[in-house]
């Protein structure tokens, strides 16, 4: 596809997307809200897979930590969402930081252990920290006792109104809750997304992937090794940290079960699927893995894991580029064809290169 | 003290499965520079099948060692099958850490699947003996067990250092192609050093089995992260330093969650979680392990 065909159709997939929620239900709406959280959660993921070339299967937890943080700061302490969110990003960036540093120093697959270390103990570091985060049962939209504007609401009689409203929709706006949260949701995605497109196209992501295939040349040639992959590392845990953000605006709950290894697996699923080393990869893995587990019965449920699991060695053997790097061979082999068929021309210049194209992928080469 | 030689020995108990789960982990990491995800849902898997036959009939101790033989031929298969596709060692690490972690979620869930969600109860290996050490009762079976710890770590010492196939196992790891110019059977060899690593593995699931008197899908998850920071801690490449890794990690969790209030047996996972930050920060190569030396 030409840059400006491109264009045109992320514009009017854009357009469809803002429509949609004025004509389906909310239920709906609110699957697709779920989409883009997992999508970003699973962006965060895969600029640390697909541009770094290192696997971390503690993503998980750093969505628990941005949705436990939003919880308890907007819940106990009535900080307003936006704050809370900028908060739940800042802090997973130094958490991501502080176990990045000492992982990261180190060649090989050191992040994933490190990191799965991290997925089976954030459950654990939430239980015994139960008067902040409600142990076992997690946080729903009341404050612990003692928090919150307790006083005023007392002498009011209202204690039962105590209960934090959530993310509603502004008076203003005329919307409902689930078609604000989208729309809110929509356009932080975009905003990952393309802030995550920029770094790629940048010249920290072009180190990035000059560390990724080959470490020592890249540092030979003047890249500041650690500190790109530590940065990269906190920067992705800050972006699944939104995701967090949006799995607790959207659930109004969290709870340790939510976010446990499972869930780092899950996001693996999703960015390898979709594609881990293109931007649109993770959109796509995570719509295939919602929709997946939609598409299953509920008496079916515990096949999903298994379903997963092949998935993921299949996706290895035959497409370790992911659905985006399926479509991108396909529409390369087409094009060829067409190329041929119009006996060679004159020389075309102009679109045939594409910017995205240029990157290898890392789980393509052998 | 009496309270303290009893949490030794309970760490020791602990400790005992992650250094045979570390063992199979580094046997797999020498023989093919890899490290398998899957290792201890693996585990879980052939103590399955060891309860399978022990529901049959069959007496533990021989279950144990048939399941062992199953695993053997599980971990040769897969590697047939599966990680040869992915290029081997010179493959990519990436590609097959991922399809290892799918091999996870297909055991994990398959072992539910055939056998329920529900555990099976199983006997202890060496009874329910308890023998008294210095006034405190320690249970026949850790001793028992640290005496088949010692006999795998003396045998696979051996294997490695003087025999041939232990010599092939290092040739393959150090330099696939040149291993197989000199006329090493790189694939053969692979298999067997997966096939050992599995086998190994099965030993350690129904150790696990056997200490909890139950066999359960999630049983060895936490062991195989206690079993990745033991052979952090004693490095990838050292047998030796797998096993005085697991004992050390065992030692420390066990006392840790003892004598520290703040911690508790709620973060029992968080002594052994610092320690491997602190082995990559102040010594990655581990305890026993050989500095690795990158050549582009």
């Amino acid at each position: 596809m030409s840059t400006r065909l491109r264009w045109a159709v992320f514009g009017v997939v854009l357009v469809v997307l803002a429509a949609l929620p004025q004509f389906v239900a909310d239920t709906f709406v609110n699957r697709m809200s779920e989409i883009l959280w997992v999508a970003v959660a699973a962006l965060g993921l895969a600029l640390v897979t697909g541009y770094n070339g290192q696997i971390s299967l503690g993503h998980g937890a750093f969505v628990g930590f941005g949705a436990y943080t939003t919880m308890v700061l907007t819940v106990d302490y009535g900080v307003p969402f936006a704050v809370a969110g900028l908060a739940a990003v800042a802090g997973a960036f130094v958490v991501g930081v502080a176990v990045g540093l000492p992982a990261l120093r180190i060649t090989g697959v050191y992040l994933a252990l490190v990191t799965l270390g991290l997925a089976v103990l954030f459950p654990q570091i939430v239980v015994r920290l139960g008067e902040i985060t409600g142990g076992t049962v997690g946080r729903q939209l009341l404050p612990r006792p003692g928090y919150g504007d307790t006083a005023l609401l007392e002498e009011l009689g209202q204690r039962r109104y105590l209960a934090q409203a959530g993310f509603r929709a502004p008076a203003w706006t005329g919307l409902a809750d689930d078609q604000w949260r989208f729309y809110v949701f929509g356009v932080l995605a975009l905003v990952a997304f393309m802030l995550v497109r920029n770094l790629t196209r940048s010249r920290v992501g072009r180190s990035l992937v000059a560390i990724r295939d080959n470490e020592t040349a890249a540092e030979v040639a003047g890249v500041r090794v650690d500190q790109a992959k530590v940065i990269t590392f906190g920067v992705s845990a800050g972006i699944a940290s939104l995701g967090g953000w949006m799995f607790a605006v959207l659930n109004n709950a969290v709870s340790p079960t939510s976010f446990t290894i499972t869930l780092s697996i899950t996001l693996l699923v999703a960015a390898v699927l979709g594609g881990a080393a293109s931007i649109v990869g993770p959109l796509v893995g995570a719509s295939v893995v919602v929709l997946l587990r939609e598409v299953i019965p509920a008496e079916q449920q515990r096949f999903s894991q298994v379903v997963f699991g092949v998935v993921l060695i299949i996706v290895m053997l035959v497409a370790p580029g992911g659905i985006v790097g399926l479509y991108r061979r396909a529409e390369a082999s087409l094009r060829r064809r067409w190329l041929a068929s119009r006996q060679s021309g004159p020389g075309r210049t102009g679109d045939a290169v594409d910017q995205d194209q240029d990157l290898p992928t890392p789980l393509q080469e052998a | 003290m009496q309270l303290f030689i009893q949490r030794v020995f309970d760490g020791l108990q602990a400790g005992v499965v992650y250094a045979i789960l570390a063992l199979a982990i580094v046997v797999i990491f020498r023989a093919s520079g890899l490290l398998n995800f899957a290792q201890g849902e693996l585990a879980m898997f052939t103590t399955f099948i060891a309860w399978t036959f022990l529901d049959a009939g069959v007496p533990w101790w021989a279950a144990t060692i048939l399941s062992a033989v199953v695993g053997f031929v599980i971990g040769a298969v897969l590697y047939r099958l599966l990680i040869v596709r992915l290029g081997g060692p010179a493959g990519n690490p990436l590609a097959i850490v991922i399809v290892t972690i799918g091999l996870f979620l297909i055991l994990n869930d398959g072992a539910g699947i055939i056998w329920g969600a529900n555990p099976a109860k199983v006997p202890r290996l060496f009874g329910d003996g308890r023998v008294e050490i210095l006034g405190a009762g320690i249970s026949v079976q850790v001793l028992g067990l640290l005496g088949v710890l010692a006999l795998l770590v003396i045998g696979f010492g051996l294997l490695f250092q003087r025999t041939k196939l232990g010599l092939a196992l290092r040739a393959v790891t150090s330099n696939q192609e040149s291993a197989g110019l000199a006329g090493v059977k790189v694939m053969t060899t692979l298999m067997i050093g997966w096939g050992l690593a599995s086998a190994i593995g099965a030993l350690a699931g129904t150790f696990t089995a056997s200490q909890n008197a139950s066999v359960d899908t999630n049983m060895m998850q936490i062991a195989l992260i206690y079993a990745f920071a033991a052979a952090t801690l004693g490095g990838f490449d050292s047998p030796l330093g797998a096993v005085v890794g697991g004992l050390i990690i065992g030692l420390v969790s066990e006392l840790v969650v003892g004598y520290v209030d703040v911690i508790g047996p709620d973060l029992r996972l968080l002594p052994g979680f610092v320690l491997v930050l602190v082995v990559l920060l102040v010594r990655p190569q581990g305890l026993f392990g050989s500095a690795q030396v990158a050549r582009a």
